[in-house]
């Protein structure tokens, strides 16, 4: 990698234009997500919740819409200007997770966008892309998450992404300083998905997902909201919604962080903006090729269950 | 069906979960969900109106305060606690509690079936839900 492509900056067209090219934004490295598999009590998702999303359309999204709002944010927005699709995919898991906790209002202090920077520039080497399995593991066992805000303790604003930041660590490492303060709010469980039956079910929970592969899609969005397989990607990006409500099988809404204007087409279920709907096949595609990955924010993944609707305690 | 042979099912069916997704996971039993047309069947004329009245008005609450600029209700744990409190300020100490055998697990098994059993946020969606579910006890 030149010095030139190694402080690159890109706009949204050529962001496009590279990942279309074969550009590598994301990778999944076999021997390195064995060793993290190895790291964790719950190293895959499996059966945890099984069968919660069968059936039905879960919309995890609209509750990151919401928190988003009450932050002041525009939904979405972030524009991804060099090769950190993997910060901005776990990012969005996180946030998933966050914003779909019905505890989340009683930690005031930690509901905001998380900043994608530190999860950059953890990657732990120079140049673009990142390895899935190595910034997911930074956010869980040793980093963690940072918000949009300004941490002037730490000399260290991040009220606005600026990819310049997580490029210059990417071979200096995230300062120690700056590890300590993510890792007050770490990821608390990360667990590899390998059906799309388990994706959907942490969906329908409300927990992030976040997935790396080599699968590249259309950008002409059908009316069903849908993209299909076309070309490769080698890219990271989140999954927020799960509906299982067609004889066809379980659609899955996938976020890309190349801004608003890279796919058209009409959109269903108030679906975000720069998001689309793929297949059951494809989900299934992109699951196998080992970089997926639900994402909590408590330990586990408990079932966001009610027992009952309190009748029984009044009626008898 | 007799209770013998329910409970025959139920454990079977329990068994056989097991069996199948190994020791981790052991999936809850549900009895079916009772119709909503069925829910109120067996209650004098006066008592089911008196229910149905109450859900009519829970139908109307829910949708408008997924309006207002801040819902009293924002997950569906909330709602579910405010229709457990409207339901104890609306029949406490009448002869409708303890009357009818069954009628409180019959609406619960009700509305975690059309409403959901997930602690999820309440948007559009599930508010929607919500409220069918609640007009739909008549």
């Amino acid at each position: 990698m030149s010095g030139e492509e190694f402080s690159a900056l890109y706009d949204e067209a050529d962001i496009v234009s590279l990942y279309d090219g074969g550009f590598i934004g994301s990778y999944c490295d076999p021997d390195d997500t064995r060793k993290l598999m190895a790291q964790l009590p719950q190293p895959l998702f499996g059966d945890s919740l099984f069968g919660d999303g069968k059936g039905k359309l879960s919309l995890a999204y609209k509750a990151v819409v919401v928190f988003e709002k009450q932050a002041g944010r525009n939904p979405y927005d972030e524009v991804q200007t060099t090769g950190d699709c993997v910060s901005h995919c776990v990012r969005g898991a996180a946030d998933v997770a966050r914003a779909n906790d019905p505890d989340i209002k009683t930690d005031s202090d930690w509901v905001d966008r998380t900043a994608t920077e530190p999860l950059y520039g953890a990657r732990g080497h120079g140049g673009q892309g990142a390895s899935c399995s190595q910034i997911i593991r930074w956010a869980h066992l040793s980093g963690g998450l940072m918000l949009r805000k300004n941490y002037a303790d730490l000399s260290l604003d991040l009220t606005r992404y600026n990819a310049a930041t997580g490029i210059r660590w990417g071979t200096s490492g995230v300062p120690a300083n700056v590890t300590s303060e993510a890792a007050k709010h770490s990821i608390k469980t990360i667990s590899l998905v390998t059906t799309w039956q388990q994706a959907r079910d942490a969906i329908a929970n409300g927990y992030g997902l976040a997935c790396c592969s080599d699968v590249g899609f259309g950008k002409q969005r059908d009316a069903m909201g849908m993209l299909y397989p076309s070309g490769s990607w080698s890219h990271a990006m989140q999954w927020h919604g799960a509906d299982d409500t067609h004889s066809d099988g379980c659609r899955f809404a996938v976020q890309n962080s190349w801004g608003f204007n890279w796919v058209s087409g009409p959109k269903v279920h108030d679906q975000p903006e720069g998001s689309f709907w793929i297949s059951q096949s494809a989900a299934q595609r992109m699951i196998d090729a080992g970089g997926t990955y639900a994402v909590s924010n408590v330990v586990g993944f408990p079932r966001r269950q009610l027992k009952d609707w309190g009748a029984k305690e009044v009626l008898g | 069906m007799k209770d013998s042979l329910r409970v025959a099912i139920i454990m079977g069916g329990i068994a056989l979960g097991v069996a199948s997704f190994g020791q981790k996971y052991l999936p809850t039993p549900v009895l079916p969900a009772p119709a909503a047309s069925s829910v109120l069947d067996g209650l004098s004329a006066a008592d089911a109106r008196s229910l149905r009245d109450f859900y009519a008005a829970m139908a109307d609450i829910v949708v408008r305060d997924g309006k207002a600029p801040s819902p009293v209700c924002v997950t569906t744990f909330d709602l579910r606690n405010r229709h457990k409190q409207a339901l104890q300020m609306a029949f406490v100490q009448t002869s409708m509690v303890g009357k009818y055998a069954g009628l409180g697990d019959k609406l619960d098994a009700y509305l975690l079936q059309a409403v959901g059993a997930l602690d999820v946020p309440l948007v559009a969606e599930n508010r929607e839900a919500a409220a069918k579910a609640f007009a739909a006890i008549r």
